[in-house]
């Protein structure tokens, strides 16, 4: 230094009495060789007291013990001067902040003379400076604590790992500014993380986008590390994460973080952010995003834990609703029982059966297709519309849906809609708008087809397996009751045809005991009265009892042999020559004062036809066969009686027609003209039992013979009895 | 008397009853018989069985009532269940059941041809 000697005085005054600045000499080892107020008024030494001592004693034992005060004055020595802030200490001990330039002393020829020390408190700024560095800390962390509770309670909220994931992605991007962000979640099969939440588009990641785990990534690549990456520029990471971003093929230059979603070691996600440009991530932004994590990681297990319980609660409930249905469907098959098990009718059967199964099935129409099969074998449809089809459903609309299905079916058959069924074919002539279509056959114990019961709906779709199967339960319970009712029906007809043939037999029986009565009180009082002059009648009398008591008991022997057929035993036939021409004519005899409008003609009249027969079975068929040619001519005529001797390679055969000109037999009953209790259905207004062709075919059979009828309405009929001669 | 009865021997018991009582008496076997006969003797007094062939008891009622008015008393005679009522669709003044006594018989047919009614039917 060159100082004008003047400026000598004026500059040591100066540095003496500046007491702003500790402004000091230490010599090249770092003893103090100057002291000026300031430097007394900052450390505390007077100039007596440091004067010769080491300057180490103004640092910190700590930046001592690292040989900082040397190091200092190394730096200054090759570099010209050091400048360093930090804490000193006083005399007394205390501390202050000090801002310390260190200057190397030379002389002209450059050799090191010592090094001037200018030192300033700054402890009052320093202070200020670490008020205004912790106040926004503080604030800092009470915003982030603001936002995990913020973020908390939002997730708290969550009830799928989806939505817990929107919250999350939504709370990092805002607190850390970030340009974008993600969270990504593991399938199911966990070989990938699905994007479930995104903010802008980070990572060139699309929302549910899958990255298989096994593919480099950031984000599988946190997933695999199972700890936070921070990084703050593409270039800066090349230091710790290069390989990540290398194999990433990141375009963006920026920073980027991803923390992974930790719970207890296991990975539930990641949350991805990404930004525009470098940046560093301070200690609390990461320990934010790492809380938040934290936070993310609870949510998603309850997430899970409630979807889980979701799953479950739906399983319960679609449980629930299918053990309500089969309870609905069983209410119904038990009301359609209750229904039923009170009907013997056959036609309220039905009828109940089509209401009761077109409202179970919640049908808009629906119908009983029965079938009818009638005495003589005809089958026929009647169709029996429920009560609530009756206004919308006409017979021709039944037979044309009933059409659609084959009627051998023996399932259930559904049609969801009818425009799509090839069967279907439009009919112009109605407006049917039927869509659905269920048909069920109902079918008897027997196995035979009863009918078929018909569902329709005007919505397509309308019917399931659900109706198909309580369709099916109808159906079995119809076959039950149509059963029943057909049983109840036969055993009413048996009852009825009993009473009626009761009927008719108490009349057959009560006229000749009614005559056999009378004639015995006028033979009683005649002979009371002592008029015994005209015995002829008291003769006739008696042989009219006698006739007559013959009569009920052929007619009861009649009924006897009816019984024994009934059982199925044979009759004991009580055979003898008997010559059938003189039968006929006996019975022809007896017939006669009966039938004054019917002459009979017996042919021949003088042959004679002897069999070995039972007589009076015999003359019981043909007195049957008379009787019937009289009573079935009510406007009298001929009866013609013919009796032949055939013969044939098997032998001579006895041939006796009866012929009448009466109202004949349909041709619908003739097949049936030799069943029992069976007659004809133009002769109602005839009495008779019904029992005299059947025991007579029975009696012919019983003789080798049989007996053939050939009848036209309206014209007559001939009977033909075939007896063997031998 | 007319006595309809297709069972021979019994209108022969009615007819020689009715006979030995001092009665005139004609007979028939069937309903068309019936109304033949009763249009060529004009009879007092009809005695009808139900049970006929061809045309029942109730027909031939019906068409005697047509032709010879209400006034003509009718005595049913039947076998059947249900006498009365058929005795009432005929309009008859007295019905008897089969086997009857056939002293009634004749004191029935007395009484309805003197106007009284023995057993009415109403």
């Amino acid at each position: 230094l060159k100082h004008q000697p003047e400026d000598a005085d004026l500059l040591r005054l100066l540095v003496e009495r500046v007491v702003d600045y500790a402004i000091f000499v230490l010599s090249p080892v770092g003893t103090v060789l100057t002291w000026n107020q300031g430097a007394e008024r900052l450390k505390g030494y007077s100039r007596e007291e440091i004067i010769g001592q080491s300057f180490e004693r103004f640092y910190t034992e700590d930046a001592r013990a690292v040989g900082r005060p040397a190091r200092l004055l190394r730096k200054a020595a090759s570099e010209g001067r050091v400048e360093d802030e930090g804490w000193r200490v006083r005399k007394d001990g205390t501390r202050f902040w000090a801002d310390v330039v260190i200057t190397a002393l030379r002389d002209d020829r450059g050799s090191l003379v010592g090094f001037a020390k200018v030192t300033r408190d700054l402890t009052e700024r320093r202070q200020a400076e670490e008020d205004r560095a912790g106040r926004l800390a503080a604030e800092r962390a009470a915003a982030q604590f603001e936002r995990l509770q913020v973020a908390s309670a939002a997730l708290a909220a969550a009830s799928r790992p989806e939505s817990a994931a929107e919250v999350l992605v939504d709370v990092a991007v805002q607190a850390l500014g970030a340009a974008s962000g993600l969270v990504a979640l593991p399938t199911l099969d966990r070989s990938a993380l699905q994007v479930v939440a995104m903010h802008g588009a980070p990572f060139g990641a699309e929302l549910g986008q899958c990255m298989p785990l096994d593919q480099a990534h950031p984000l599988s690549s946190v997933w695999h590390l199972r700890r936070a990456v921070f990084v703050h520029s593409r270039a800066r990471s090349d230091v710790e994460h290069s390989e990540i971003v290398a194999a990433s093929g990141l375009e963006t230059s920026g920073a980027w973080a991803a923390v992974p979603l930790l719970s207890d070691r296991n990975v539930l996600g990641v949350i991805g952010l990404s930004f525009d440009h470098e940046r560093v991530f301070d200690t609390d932004e990461r320990s934010f995003l790492l809380a938040l994590a934290d936070v993310g990681a609870q949510a998603m297990l309850r997430a899970r834990l409630y979807a889980a319980e979701e799953v479950a609660r739906q399983k319960a409930e679609t449980a629930e609703r299918a053990a309500r249905d089969e309870a609905q469907l069983v209410e119904h098959l038990r009301r359609v029982s209750l229904a039923l098990s009170a009907e013997l009718d056959l036609d309220k059967v039905l009828q109940t059966v089509a209401d009761a199964a077109t409202s179970a099935i919640g049908a808009t129409v629906g119908y009983f297709a029965y079938h009818v099969v009638d005495e003589r074998g005809e089958q026929s449809t009647l169709y029996v519309p429920s009560d609530a089809s009756q206004q919308t459903f006409d017979t021709g609309a039944m037979q044309h849906t009933d059409a659609l299905f084959d009627p051998t079916l023996r399932d259930v058959d559904r049609c969801d809609d009818i425009l799509q069924d090839p069967r279907y074919r439009p009919r112009t002539t109605d407006g049917l708008s039927l869509r659905s279509c269920l048909m069920v056959p109902v079918i008897s114990r027997s196995g035979a087809i009863l009918g078929r019961l018909f569902f329709g709906h005007y919505q397509p779709g309308a019917f399931t397996e659900r109706s198909e199967r309580l369709a099916d339960g109808i159906a079995a319970q119809a076959a039950v009751a149509i059963d029943n009712a057909r049983i109840y029906q036969q055993v009413q007809q048996a009852v009825q045809t009993r009473d009626e043939f009761l009927a008719a037999a108490a009349h057959d029986l009560k006229t000749p005991l009614a005559a056999t009565k009378g004639i015995a009180q006028l033979l009683r009082k005649r002979i009371e009265g002592k008029q015994m002059a005209d015995s002829t009648r008291i003769v006739s009398g008696l042989e009219r009892i006698d006739q007559s008591v013959d009569r009920m008991t052929g007619f009861i022997d009649e009924l006897l042999d009816l019984g024994r057929l009934q059982l199925g035993q044979p009759l004991d036939l009580e055979r003898r020559p008997v010559d059938v021409a003189v039968l006929l004519r006996e019975v022809v005899a007896d017939h006669q004062p009966n039938a004054p409008r019917h002459t009979f003609h017996v042919s021949p009249i003088d042959g004679k036809i002897v069999g070995y027969w039972d007589p009076v079975r015999l003359r019981r068929v043909f007195d049957n066969l008379v009787s019937n040619a009289v009573k079935y001519s009510p406007d009298g005529g001929e009866v013609l009686l013919r009796a032949e001797r055939w013969a044939t390679a098997e032998g001579c055969t006895a041939v006796i027609q009866v012929t009448d000109h009466g109202v004949g037999i349909p041709p619908a009953d003739l097949p049936f003209v030799f069943e029992r209790f069976r007659r004809g259905g133009n002769v109602a207004f005839i009495q008779g039992t019904g029992i005299g062709l059947a025991v007579a075919y029975s009696i012919l059979q019983h003789h080798g013979g049989s007996i053939t009828v050939e009848s036209f309405e309206g014209k007559g009929s001939t009977f033909t009895v075939r007896l063997p001669l031998d | 008397v007319l006595v309809v009865e297709d069972d021979a021997f019994l209108r022969e018991a009615i007819v020689w009853a009715l006979e030995d009582d001092g009665l005139e008496v004609c007979s028939a076997v069937d309903g068309r018989d019936a109304i033949y006969r009763a249009s060529i003797s004009r009879p007092s007094l009809i005695v009808l069985d139900m049970t006929l062939p061809g045309l029942d008891g109730v027909g031939v009622g019906a068409a005697l009532r047509s032709q010879f008015g209400g006034g003509l008393p009718i005595l049913v005679v039947t076998a059947d269940g249900h006498p009365r009522q058929k005795a009432e669709r005929v309009g008859a003044y007295a019905f008897l059941h089969k086997p009857f006594d056939i002293g009634v018989l004749v004191q029935h047919v007395r009484a309805g041809l003197s106007g009284q009614n023995p057993q009415a039917v109403s």
